[in-house]
């Protein structure tokens, strides 16, 4: 049922709502042990390769901090994890996780590209807001009563965040032109630059003009639609979680681009239900992550758009 | 008309804080789409990669590479090794760098604002001796000539079957 409400915030948090429960504060807290990097090799390198950006933090140093730092912030994350995971502090292990993270980040990125996983990165200050660590811990937290503003802050975030990769999109691949294509560039460069040949990357070079047109107007209209599904209804926001599964989907199998850290990103909304049935899903999930392979990143999105489509039947 | 007015009225007030929200959240998208070096993390800005590919008579693109002297021939490197553990995808980001074996430096000024920014390199001669030694250490370890590498440039184009690879551009690194 659309809620009929003329307040964009209370309508996003209605429709985003999400009860998020100790099984998922276990998930996470595994995902961030298995997912932690360590960066110590930045440390050894020459800073003739630090080029930071003009507004990034390191832009305020001279060279990479050392090998220890990094050692350092990758044995805290692991710590903070295995905290979260127990339910110890939680609240402070997660914003400690995300400030490690970030400072992490702000180097690794430090060679003059900064890539787009500030989606994930937010996500230990979402969870920081909500009840995750109230129940089912070593050492609980209070309940606090901003859980539903935060997910609902969230959404609007995902959606905003898409809408910035339509919209430079949209003024230059909307060009109702069949001579010229978006996708086959994207596709190329990875392609034959960067090996990204596998799955079904070799069908894009028999697609038909046509089909590459239709691919650029979609992934435009996706990215560009996140906020109307998600001011529209309940259902049609979960229809949009569906969309992005896919469109993650479609991205491993013909570019071979996984993005995996967006799984947990549209986990909030898709795996809480599931969680609470099959609790060993919460140790295997993090687990596939381990397997750093396109294939099974592929897998997890199709599993995914399978869990969306549920959703969306579930709320009608 | 009034009654209407004021509902208007109402409604933006409602909304305000998220208005407001989305302008600010605008602040870093406008500034990177004015200039990657101007992109600001952390921010809410995804990947835009909005070029466009012209398929009327050939499909064309451009590739780099990295070659040098292995068993008396010119071999290609594997990137991905070469530079491993760094990811491989900073490749681009490197080149743009000249592989920390040159000074670099772009200058962003602002028209009628006294001060200017730099984007730039951390380049000494103590850093670049060890530049060098990296690099030599990684050739050598793959088993090429680790007194240079090539840095190539080519464009290719796809006709059919057939792909062309025409080098644009190249550049020797000697260590």
């Amino acid at each position: 049922m659309p809620i009929a409400s003329d307040n964009i915030g209370k309508r996003v948090v209605a429709n985003a709502a999400v009860s998020l429960s100790s099984p998922f504060r276990v998930f996470f807290g595994l995902l961030l042990i298995v997912m932690a990097k360590d960066y110590s090799f930045l440390g050894e390198l020459p800073s003739t390769l630090f080029r930071p950006h003009l507004f990034i933090l390191s832009n305020l140093l001279d060279a990479w901090p050392s090998a220890a730092f990094f050692k350092g912030s990758f044995y805290l994350k692991i710590l903070l994890g295995l905290f979260v995971v127990l339910g110890v502090h939680t609240r402070f292990a997660l914003l400690g996780v995300g400030v490690v993270g970030i400072l992490q980040n702000t180097f690794i990125y430090s060679f003059g590209k900064i890539d787009h996983s500030i989606l994930f990165d937010l996500l230990p200050f979402v969870l920081f807001f909500s009840n995750l660590g109230s129940q089912h811990a070593v050492l609980p937290d209070k309940k606090w009563h901003f859980e539903k503003e935060a997910v609902g802050a969230f959404a609007f975030i995902v959606v905003y965040g898409f809408f910035t990769a339509g919209i430079g999109k949209a003024l230059v691949w909307l060009d109702f032109d069949l001579h010229t294509s978006g996708f086959l560039s994207w596709f190329l460069s990875g392609y034959y630059s960067l090996g990204r040949d596998e799955l079904l990357a070799e069908w894009v070079l028999k697609f038909p003009p046509l089909i590459l047109e239709i691919m650029d107007y979609a992934a435009v209209f996706f990215e560009l639609s996140g906020v109307f599904f998600l001011f529209w209804s309940r259902k049609m926001w979960f229809f949009y979680l569906t969309l992005i599964c896919v469109f993650h989907l479609m991205n491993a199998l013909f570019l071979n681009i996984g993005f995996a850290v967006h799984i947990p990103v549209v986990g909030i909304w898709l795996f809480m239900p599931y969680f609470e049935k099959f609790k060993w899903l919460v140790i295997t999930i993090p687990l596939f992550f381990l397997l750093d392979n396109i294939l099974f990143v592929a897998l997890s999105w199709l599993l995914m758009s399978i869990l969306g489509a549920i959703s969306v039947k579930n709320e009608c | 008309m009034a009654v209407a007015k004021r509902s208007k009225q109402s409604k933006m007030k409602k909304n305000g804080l998220p208005i407001f929200v989305f302008f600010v959240l605008l602040i870093p998208f406008l500034l990177k789409h004015k200039s990657s070096s101007f992109e600001i993390y952390p921010s809410i800005v995804m990947p835009v990669g909005a070029s466009l590919m012209d398929l009327r008579d050939s499909i064309s693109y451009i590739t780099d590479e990295l070659y040098g002297e292995k068993e008396g021939k010119v071999q290609r490197i594997d990137v991905g090794l070469f530079l491993a553990p760094i990811p491989r995808w900073y490749f681009p980001a490197i080149i743009k760098s000249s592989f920390g074996l040159e000074p670099v430096e772009k200058v962003y000024s602002v028209q009628g604002f006294p001060f200017s920014m730099r984007n730039y390199n951390r380049f000494s001669e103590e850093e670049l001796t060890k530049a060098k030694k990296m690099y030599r250490s990684r050739l050598k370890a793959m088993g090429f000539n680790d007194s240079y590498f090539l840095y190539r440039r080519y464009a290719v184009k796809i006709e059919g079957d057939s792909i062309k690879a025409k080098k644009i551009y190249e550049n020797a690194y000697c260590l």
